[in-house]
């Protein structure tokens, strides 16, 4: 997983906006914008005054790099940067509640001092009083401001800042601190007697003041013993703002030596890996600012959203498991890395068993990733992960596994050489879902296959995907072995496979077995006349998650639609990004909510009709009530309902197999299928809203019909008395399913029926003769 | 859940009662008083109970 992990360290989702990395004071844009965007001010005022501590100086005196790095500022965006510097101005101008905020924290034993009262001085002395240090400032005028009163002349370049909008501000700011200032008491020294008690000093004597030799030094110097000295602020030639950013980083840096004892000078870095989505750079004209550069209140809101927000989500945007969950990838690496580490379920959290199973493997995550992060390999390596570690739930696979199984056995697989030829040249592999759904797109393809390669065989199989999901690497390379063995019997055929999954699947696990795909297949033996004929109506073709990359085959199925007469609309982002349907992952038992969200999405792509080349996809579409047809029923008709296939049930699927085998048998072998007896016997009927709510639950028929023998046959039920039925249990693998049900003539009419994966112990006792165990 | 009078073990012919049950699931087991016959043992959990159940399945998987 070491590999997977390291790549995270590239993820530039945390890199802050452009405008946030220019300012000094770092300001948090997407809260605040997303804030004014609401006309929230109160909150707004708070996020700017937690970044800047005086906000009507900063709002005046703010020169705006911010401005300068503002993608909608560049020249191809139209050259108009978000008014960031009008928007706070609005803020400072309409918040109601300035009242700043008294945080009831204990007391520290640390005391700081501050020499010169200009603004970088008041702005660390703020924010370490606030901390609840012990802070006093030594100013050698007698007044507060510093060189503020130098530049704050009323003027528009000055913001309109006067003398009496920052001494208010100073007095509203300051005014839940108790902060000794000493007026008129110049420190010549800082080894003098009264400097003694202070375990930090911040010289910030302004422009030309007293340095007191700190100035060349590149850290901070450390005077009797254990006293650290800072200096900074207008000082260090900085203008009023960066002074003031100064005094806020200093007293972070001052906070940072009184608990660790390490002195540094604060770092400030200006700069950012963040990308913009180039389709995002638009022209959009910017707000006019009054006299006071201000924004009207009515265009705050239009300006906050024309903000881009620029921080990476790329995939956010794309990737369904990250919408869905809200996860950021750090987040997601961190749960999956804490899951996967070896310790006791018990005594460690284990937040990601069910998130690294809703992964729908359709590999998007590093096309659209900036740094190309592949969370979809870490996926499943993580599963595999799971498995071994014994930690998979069995429920979140266990149904598609026995799925596969159903698929492989001998009632439904079908490997075959046609009569009389000994090596097929060809073979087609029609993957193990097709038949179940829709039996005649195998038999009705075979049948056309044949006409046109007479040596075509048939491997009717599972390519082993579903354990490769599962995460039992041993199964999946059992099944690899079976496939090849398989394929090996037929001569060792090129494979003409219908479904892109297994395309992908047997291209990985099986690279030497040569392949094409069923739809190129047929255009290379020059198409065929399509039974079916599109009209005036635009379709979409949706092109699987496994088809991304394959231009070819895309290409192929959307000229095989548009012969027959199909007028095609491009998807808009379906087109060119390949996501899931659904189905990938086998993610709907983990988390039947995430698969609805998946395949509304999907389907709320477009209006238009879907034309699919896999028939998951087609299933999956079909069961959120969208319009779907497979491109085989284009070719060799549709069931005549023009894209409204009913879908067969989970025990309709199985018996469409069993069906699809015998009937093939009997066309191109001759055969008569030698069925499997039944394990049950009794008659059981159930009623279609029941085989409705058993196919939601993922329960067969013959299941259910086997617990009710079971109850009959050992007497095992309970007597509902009222209801006049009855009602019993029984374990079949590792779930457990109970029946209501009543006697109906020869036999039974199911009332209800439902099932859980939590075992009843002991239940072998209780099935047998009661035996005196106390529970 | 169903009434207790109308529930009879129908191989015991007496009514269920409510008693301990044992439940395990992924390694978590913790036990439950449900309806079961004070014979064979054979228990009874409702429609109702189950959808309980399964939160605690959900729990347990997440855990």
């Amino acid at each position: 997983m070491e590999k997977y992990y390291e790549q995270f360290k590239n993820c530039i989702q945390k890199e802050v906006p452009f405008c946030q990395a220019s300012c000094p004071f770092h300001i948090e844009i997407t809260d605040f914008i997303e804030k004014t965007g609401r006309n929230a001010y109160d909150a707004a005022y708070k996020t700017y005054r937690n970044a800047v501590t005086f906000p009507a100086i900063v709002a005046a005196l703010c020169p705006e790099p911010c401005k300068k790095n503002c993608p909608r500022g560049k020249e191809a965006c139209g050259g108009n940067a978000i008014e960031l510097l009008g928007l706070e101005r609005t803020v400072v101008k309409l918040t109601e509640n300035k009242e700043p905020v008294y945080y009831n924290v204990p007391k520290k034993k640390h005391r700081a001092a501050i020499i010169g009262a200009g603004i970088s001085g008041l702005a660390c002395a703020l924010r370490l009083a606030a901390k609840k240090y012990d802070v006093e400032i030594f100013e050698a005028s007698g007044r507060l401001g510093g060189h503020l009163w130098e530049i704050a002349d009323g003027s528009p370049s000055a913001g309109g800042l006067t003398p009496e909008v920052f001494l208010a501000e100073f007095e509203l700011q300051l005014k839940q601190e108790d902060i000794p200032i000493h007026f008129n008491t110049k420190v010549t020294n800082l080894l003098q007697k009264d400097m003694e008690r202070f375990d930090a000093i911040y010289v910030a004597t302004g422009k030309g003041g007293h340095d007191f030799g700190l100035l060349k030094e590149e850290a901070p110097l450390t005077i009797n013993k254990n006293t650290a000295c800072f200096a900074g602020g207008s000082l260090t030639g900085k203008d009023a703002i960066e002074a003031l950013a100064e005094g806020i980083n200093m007293a972070t840096a001052i906070e940072v030596y009184f608990k660790t004892g390490k002195s540094a000078y604060p770092e400030d870095k200006r700069t950012t890996k963040v990308q913009v989505d180039p389709s995002k750079l638009t022209f959009i004209k910017g707000p006019a600012l009054d006299e006071a550069g201000c924004i009207k209140a009515e265009d705050v809101k239009e300006e906050s959203e024309r903000c881009l927000r620029c921080q990476c989500d790329s995939c956010r945007i794309y990737c369904d498991l990250v919408s869905f969950t809200g996860k950021w990838p750090l987040r997601i690496k961190d749960e999956v890395q804490a899951t996967l580490h070896d310790g006791q379920a018990d005594v460690k959290a284990q937040p990601a068993k069910r998130l690294i199973n809703i992964c729908t493997h359709c590999g998007l995550c590093d096309d659209v990733c900036p740094a190309e992060i592949d969370m979809d390999n870490m996926f499943l390596e993580a599963r595999a992960n799971l498995h071994r570690l014994n930690k998979m739930p069995w429920a979140f696979h266990d149904f598609w596994l026995r799925d596969m199984a159903f698929a492989d056995g001998e009632q439904s697989a079908l490997i075959r050489t046609p009569t009389g030829v000994g090596k097929s040249e060809y073979a087609f592999f029609p993957g193990c879902q097709m038949g179940a759904s829709e039996p005649r797109y195998v038999s009705d393809t075979y049948r056309w296959l044949l006409c046109k390669e007479p040596s075509m065989g048939i491997l009717l199989k599972c390519c082993g995907t579903p354990v490769k999901w599962a995460g039992d690497t041993k199964k999946h390379a059992d099944t690899i072995d079976s496939l090849r063995s398989d394929w090996e019997g037929l001569g060792k055929p090129k494979l003409v496979i219908a479904c892109p999954s297994c395309m992908n699947n047997i291209s990985e696990f099986l690279p030497d077995v040569e392949f094409i795909s069923l739809y190129e297949f047929i255009e290379e033996r020059g198409g065929m006349i399509p039974a079916m004929r599109g009209g005036a109506e635009p379709w979409s073709v949706f092109d699987p998650c496994a088809s991304a990359g394959n231009d070819s085959l895309r290409k192929t199925v959307r000229d095989l639609a548009v012969k027959a007469g199909f007028k095609l609309e491009a998807l808009p982002v379906q087109e060119n990004l390949s996501a899931c349907c659904s189905y990938g992952g086998q993610v709907s038992i983990a988390n039947p909510a995430y698969a609805d969200y998946v395949i509304d999405k999907r389907i709320k792509e477009s209006n238009n009709p879907y034309i699919t080349y896999c028939v998951n996809c087609r299933d999956s579409f079909l069961s959120g009530g969208k319009k779907s047809i497979h491109i085989l029923d284009i070719l060799f008709g549709d069931d005549g309902t023009g894209g409204h296939a009913i879908l067969p049930t989970s025990t309709e699927r199985r018996r469409n197999r069993t069906e699809l085998k015998k009937a093939m048998l009997k066309e191109f072998w001759d055969e008569d299928m030698i069925e499997k007896e039944s394990k049950t016997y009794i008659k059981l009927k159930i009623g279609p809203d029941m085989k409705a709510k058993l196919d939601r639950e993922h329960i067969l028929e013959e299941e259910i019909t086997e617990v009710v023998q079971c109850c009959e046959t050992t007497g095992r039920k309970i007597e509902l008395a009222d209801k006049a039925t009855f009602s019993g249990y029984h374990r079949i693998g590792h779930m457990t399913y109970w029946v209501e049900y009543r006697c109906e003539g020869d036999g039974f009419e199911l009332v209800n029926a439902y099932s859980h994966r939590m075992k009843i112990d002991l239940e072998a006792v209780w099935n047998g003769k009661r035996v005196d165990t106390d529970m | 859940m169903e009434k207790e009078s109308t529930l009879i073990c129908d191989k015991c012919k007496v009514n269920l009662s409510l008693a301990d049950v044992h439940f395990s699931y992924l390694d978590h087991n913790f036990r439950h008083k449900v309806l079961r016959c004070p014979e064979c043992g054979q228990v009874y959990l409702s429609e109702e109970l189950v959808a309980r159940i399964k939160e605690v399945e959900t729990t347990f998987e997440d855990k």
